[in-house]
Order: C-alpha cells, then sequence, then structure tokens
C-alpha cells in the first residue's frame, strides 16, 4: 500500500518523496505551537501594558499583535503568536518552497525529459504536482489542529474546537494558494528562484499590510486586499468563519492553477 | 505504408541560436535509421521537438502519421526514448525506477525489464545516486525497451557502455526490429552507427547533409590496397585508375589509396604475378569526416 503510494501515480510520488521533510515541518511546527502556548498562564499574570508600554503599536502590529487586551485570552494569544503571526507565515512558505521547486528541479536537474517520455500530459503533470502539495498542506495543518486540540485543555486555552479546525482549514487554504501562485510562476517562466522571489514578496507585502492596515490610516481601506485579511479579520479561532474569505481563497488557488497549467503547456520544457 | 517520423521544413531556434533549420527527414517502418552528426549539430533538438518537449519555429512533424503536438500522449505511449543528457531519480533504486515508470504506463514491464537489466549486466536493486555513468546509460535503455514500443528514439545511446554491452545493445536493436519496431538513434561517432543503422542521416549546423544508405558510403570509403609482387611494377599503371587518390611502391610492394571501384585495380594487378594482397576494410570514419569538414 506505502510502496503503490510511492509509485503508483505522480502525486503519490510527490507526497511519499517529501515524507521526511512532512515529518520535520510536522515536528518543528507541533513544537512551535506548544512552546508557544506554554507561555500562555505565565504571561496571564503580568499585566500586558507593562510589557509592551515602550513598544510602538505599529510595531506589534506587524507582529499580529493588534489588541493588547486581547491577549489576555487564549483566542488572542493563540492568533498573536500562530495565526496572525509567524506560524502563517512558516507553512505558507513551505508551501512555496514546494510549489517553486516542483517541477523546475525536475528541469534543473534533468529528470524532466525522462517524466515527459511517459504517456503524461502535461496539464496532468501539473495537476498531480499540485495534488502533491495540496495534501502535505493539508496534513501539515492537520498536526497543528491536533498539537493545538491537545494544548487546549492543558494551557487551559479555552478555545472552541470549531474555531480550531477552521483557523487550519484557512491555513491550509492560504498555504495552497500562495504555493500555487509559487508554482504557476515557476509553470510559466521555468524559473524557481523568481517564483520563490515573486511569491515570498507578495506574502510578505500582504503581511505586511494585514497587519500594519489596522494601525495606519492611508492603509486601512486597502488592507481588504492582503488574503491575510480575507482569512483572519473574521477571527476563525474564534469560530466565525468568513465565507467570502474562504471561498475567495479557493477562488484565486483555482485561477492560479488554470494559469500554472496554460503556462506549463505552452512552453518549452527542459531548455 | 506511411512512414514512421516525418519532418517538413523543421525548424527550431533557441532565441538567435539554431538548432535545426528547415528539416526534411523521413523514417520508414522496420528501419534502423542513424542520425550522424558532431556535438552540436541539432540532433537533441530533433528528438525533442519529436517527443514535443519543444516547440518548432516553424514547419511540422509527424510521428505515426499523428501530429506531434496534437497527438503527443498516443506518440510517447507508443515510443520508447532514451533522452541525450539525462537524470533518474537519484533516491529511487533501479526496481523502483522501473515500478514507477510501469505504473505510469499501464504496463506491466517488470518481468521484461529483469530480463533487458540481465542482458546490460544492471543491477536493479541499487540506488540510482550509486549507479555509474554506463549504469545509469543502462537503465535508460532498460525503460526505453521494457514496454516493447513500436518505435525507439535513442540519443546517443552507447556513449557510456563497455564494448561487451554494446554489442549486446546491438542485439536489443535487432530483436526489436525483427519484431516489427522501427529504430531511431543518433551518435556524434560513426562506429556504433555503421554497426547497425540501415539508412544514415549526416548532420551539421542544423541542416541535413545527406540521407543515405549505409552501402551507398561504404562504397565510397577510401580503401587501402596493398600488393606485394614477385617483382617491381610501374606505379604509372594504376594512377590513373578510377578513384585512386595515391600510389607508392617499395622495392616489390605497392600500396594504393581509392575510394573508387576495386574491379579495375584488381585487374591491373593481375597482369603481373601477385605474391601477397592486403586491403583494409573501408574506413567510412574518412567519408564522415569529409562532410564534418566542409566548409570548415
Ligand atoms: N536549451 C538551449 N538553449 C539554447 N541553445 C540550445 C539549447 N539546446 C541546444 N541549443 C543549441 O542548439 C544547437 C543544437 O544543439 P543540440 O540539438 O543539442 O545538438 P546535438 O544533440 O547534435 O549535440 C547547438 O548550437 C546548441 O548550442
Ligand atoms: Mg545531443
Amino acid at each position: 500500500m506505502i510502496r503503490s503510494l510511492s509509485s503508483g501515480s505522480l502525486s503519490g510520488k510527490g507526497i511519499w518523496d517529501r515524507r521526511k521533510t512532512l515529518m520535520w515541518w510536522s515536528i518543528g511546527m507541533a513544537l512551535y505551537v506548544v512552546l508557544n502556548v506554554a507561555f500562555f498562564p505565565s504571561l496571564q499574570e503580568e499585566t500586558f501594558s507593562d510589557v509592551f508600554e515602550s513598544v510602538p503599536e505599529a510595531m506589534l502590529a506587524a507582529f499580529g499583535i493588534q489588541d493588547i487586551a486581547a491577549l489576555s485570552t487564549g483566542v488572542g494569544y493563540v492568533n498573536s503568536q500562530l495565526y496572525d503571526g509567524f506560524g502563517t507565515i512558516l507553512v505558507a512558505a513551505w508551501a512555496v518552497a514546494i510549489g517553486a521547486t516542483t517541477l523546475a528541479s525536475e528541469e534543473d536537474s534533468k529528470t524532466m525529459d525522462m517524466l515527459m517520455s511517459l504517456p503524461l500530459s502535461r496539464p496532468r503533470v501539473v495537476l498531480e504536482k499540485w495534488i502533491a502539495m495540496v495534501v502535505l498542506m493539508i496534513a501539515l495543518c492537520g498536526v497543528i489542529f491536533v498539537a493545538l486540540l491537545a494544548s487546549n485543555p492543558i494551557w487551559e486555552l479555552d478555545l472552541s474546537l470549531g474555531g480550531m479546525a477552521w483557523v487550519n482549514v484557512g491555513l491550509a487554504l492560504l498555504s495552497v494558494m500562495f504555493g500555487t501562485l509559487a508554482l504557476a510562476v515557476s509553470a510559466v517562466t521555468g524559473k524557481k528562484g523568481l517564483a520563490i522571489g515573486v511569491s515570498g514578496g507578495l506574502m510578505a507585502l500582504f503581511f505586511l499590510l494585514y497587519g500594519l492596515g489596522s494601525v495606519v490610516d492611508i492603509l486601512e481601506s486597502v488592507r481588504g486586499v492582503s488574503p491575510f485579511y480575507w482569512y483572519l479579520n473574521s477571527v476563525p479561532l474564534a469560530g466565525t468563519v468568513s465565507w467570502l474569505g474562504l471561498g475567495g481563497m479557493a477562488v484565486v488557488s483555482a485561477m492560479l492553477l488554470l494559469v500554472a497549467v496554460w503556462g506549463f503547456n505552452r512552453r518549452d520544457v527542459g531548455v | 505504408m506511411s512512414a514512421i517520423v516525418e519532418t517538413r521544413e523543421l525548424t527550431k531556434f533557441y532565441g538567435a541560436t539554431r538548432g535545426v533549420e528547415n528539416l526534411n527527414l523521413v523514417i520508414q517502418p522496420g528501419q534502423v535509421f542513424g542520425f550522424l552528426g558532431p556535438n552540436g549539430a541539432g540532433k537533441s533538438t530533433t528528438f525533442r521537438l519529436l517527443m514535443d518537449f519543444i516547440r518548432p519555429t516553424s514547419g511540422t512533424a509527424r510521428v505515426f502519421g499523428l501530429d506531434v503536438r496534437d497527438n503527443s500522449l498516443e506518440i510517447r505511449t507508443r515510443t520508447g526514448f532514451m533522452p541525450g543528457d539525462f537524470a533518474l531519480y537519484p533516491r529511487m533504486t533501479g526496481h523502483q525506477i522501473i515500478e514507477f515508470f510501469s505504473a505510469m504506463r499501464r504496463v506491466d514491464a517488470a518481468s521484461e525489464a529483469r530480463v533487458l537489466a540481465e542482458r546490460l549486466d544492471l543491477d536493479l536493486g541499487v540506488t540510482v545516486r550509486n549507479y555509474s555513468t554506463g549504469n545509469r546509460q543502462k537503465l535508460g535503455l532498460v525503460q526505453a525497451f521494457m514496454h516493447k514500443p513500436e518505435l525507439l528514439m535513442l540519443d546517443e545511446p552507447t556513449g557510456g557502455l563497455d564494448p561487451i554491452i554494446q554489442q549486446e545493445f546491438y542485439g536489443m536493436v535487432a530483436e526489436a526490429v525483427r519484431d516489427g519496431a522501427t529504430v531511431f538513434l543518433s551518435s556524434h561517432v560513426l562506429p556504433e552507427v555503421e554497426r547497425i543503422a540501415d539508412q544514415v542521416a549526416i548532420i551539421r549546423d542544423g541542416a541535413l547533409v545527406r540521407v543515405d544508405e549505409v552501402g551507398a558510403f561504404k562504397r565510397e570509403a577510401t580503401r587501402v590496397l596493398s600488393f606485394t609482387f614477385a617483382k617491381p611494377v610501374d606505379e604509372n599503371e594504376f594512377t590513373n585508375l578510377d578513384g585512386v587518390s595515391d600510389v607508392r611502391t617499395e622495392g616489390n610492394r605497392l600500396v594504393i589509396t581509392s575510394s573508387g571501384p576495386i574491379d579495375p585495380i584488381v585487374k591491373a594487378a593481375a597482369r603481373h604475378e601477385v605474391i601477397d594482397l592486403d586491403a583494409n576494410e573501408g574506413e567510412l570514419e574518412d567519408v564522415f569526416l569529409a562532410f564534418y569538414e566542409q566548409e570548415q
């Protein structure tokens, strides 16, 4: 069964090839969750305004902390440490790495000619590689969900099951969206460096726009274009789902996937 | 029966760099077609156009009578290809590569692959990363032959193989052709093409220089004949014969270099008492070098 996963399909191979990377990401992210939430009770005992008094508001916002008072609740605290913060960036970064390299690395390492000599259409190659990325993202977000689920009673975070589930659904969608953007750039151009640059750059830009938009007036009106806004502004961790936000990420992902298929189908491969 | 491979004015430019230009190639069913040309001539470009990895700048190409772009999947199903410059997944074993490729082709080629690997003296249990260049080449051949394709396209297949394995490869080609396959293979050196090809196309600077049967090239090959006579003979009796380019005498010995018919030389020699005759086989290499070096 496991053997046939590794060699029975191109997407299966894409997952199997990254099984060790997935294991390390899973361990890393689970630790990241646990180590962060473990500070929750101790932080509760201090007064947040003392800790953050001297830090400018915009700086805090950029790091995902928009409301100091909210840090005393489980939702506010976990959001600031994980979902509004670098946890999301880390997960999406892996998606970008996969998306950017999954085609281009085969071209660079010259395995692409062999792969393309098999009777697999180009759209199918793109689609199967994309599916592998999606499955890996779902797996990693699932691990994060479980880590949070386990931490919830231990550190009395008081998170709802629905909130923990929805925020990770959103995380998987956001990561897939940026990963698909990287896939599209590399499919169209064949350049993984460019794919990482464009996707990583846009991700950083949107992340800052969402964070700073809450405190910088001139950014307030354009904050809505940031996918981080679609994902987080409704506070999914509190169980309030924005269908528009989730749908927006799904639609953009689908459009980027079409661009990837189109781009890879039209160009010379392995040149 | 229609051609297996047919290109019309097939042209590929990489930006300003010429890959191939106005290539008209016809390969008939059952042929072993040798594609011969120096590095950079456009051989790999041609194969990659036929496999639809790259798209022509102009012109058309058909394989099995099918358009290489519109019907690429069917063409690839019916073709075994070994790229000129390729790598295989380094962390997979030979067995896993065969298993994966078979699954992608939806064929059960495992037993045939084992037979081929044995013939080529290749251990499929080894991880690709640990294969030598020659062994990687062998695995490339195994995957091309294992599903018994109607067309084999092999881009410089014998480069890293030792002579015994090369013989085995020639056997595999002969058997494939006997079973009805057509073989299109390239090389930048002559002997491997000369040995098995029926038809040879010489490509240089992206254009076909000449397409002919191997026999036709062989007939033009320069031969060196050396006679030992009972007593010295006059070299002038030989210098004006058709195709003779050089005549030398050394006591009773006479050495003739000729690319012409052999008969007049033998008849002229027969007028004298011949004690010994030594004729080396035609050096086809010279014929090809003549093409390679044109305009250089
Ligand atoms: N990807 C590429 N980009 C630019 N030029 C290329 C590329 N591939 C081949 N060429 C050029 O096209 C010509 C033909 O190359 P190629 O088909 O590889 O020749 P061969 O296989 O006969 O050695 C050469 O001049 C080569 O430099
Ligand atoms: Mg080549």
